[in-house]
């Protein structure tokens, strides 16, 4: 069984990559392989806002993720420095930076690319969706 | 090095092709499925499958299908995987 990680950069309000994504993670679980990481970067980090409010009949790609993380133990960590471009924050980047607020799903962490080289360098496959 | 290029954009395909090799593998997905009811099926050439349904396409194309299975088993087959976006 192989070990994988996913690099996931698709807006989750304009594209179908954030989609494609999940049902590439689910189905790579669901045949026994692992997953260690998915690293959101670019626009893909839009995802990780725990206040993220889509209407009651469209599917809600943050709790899809949170769920499906929790469910298979692997990590979802978006990238510090998008993140805070776009206004996705932690408490204690929040604090840092004198922000009057965090909105971090709490299934997600933020940190720097070195996770995402940590991830290739660790898994037997890095796969792409943008 | 055998390599699958992901591709989920029609209008990149002349350039991800030529960066091509023989050897290597292509998988259309999203948009790029477009493509297999444009283009001449190859026997390296794919196409995701329920892509290709939800655009209304799955009985044009003569290219050979996979399915969300399929393509895990492609980035395994092959040694890396590119997505050309």
């Amino acid at each position: 069984m192989a070990i994988f990680s996913l690099l996931v950069t698709a807006n989750p309000h304009s594209s179908q990559g954030q989609f494609s994504a999940i049902q590439f993670a689910k189905t790579l679980l669901n045949q026994g392989h692992e997953l260690k990481r998915v690293f959101f970067y670019a626009d893909g980090v839009l995802v990780a806002s725990r206040i993220n409010c889509p209407p009651s009949d469209e599917y809600n790609l943050t709790k899809t993720w949170a769920k499906l993380a929790i469910q298979h133990d692997f990590e979802l960590t978006a990238c510090v420095t998008v993140a805070m471009k776009r206004g996705i924050t932690n408490a204690t980047e929040a604090e840092r930076n004198a922000l009057t607020g965090d909105n971090l799903d709490p299934a997600f962490e933020i940190s720097g690319l070195g996770q995402l080289t940590e991830a290739m360098l660790e898994s037997d496959r890095l796969v792409t969706f943008g | 090095m055998k390599t699958l290029y992901i591709l989920n954009n029609p209008q990149h395909f002349k350039q991800c092709a030529s960066a091509m090799t023989e050897e290597d593998t292509l998988l259309l997905i999203e948009n790029a499925v477009l493509l297999a009811d444009q283009l001449e099926p190859r026997s390296n050439y794919f196409v995701l499958e329920e892509d290709l349904i939800a655009r209304g396409l799955s009985n044009n194309a003569e290219w050979q299908t996979k399915d969300y299975q399929g393509f895990v088993q492609l980035t395994l087959d092959c040694d890396k995987s590119v997505s050309w976006l």
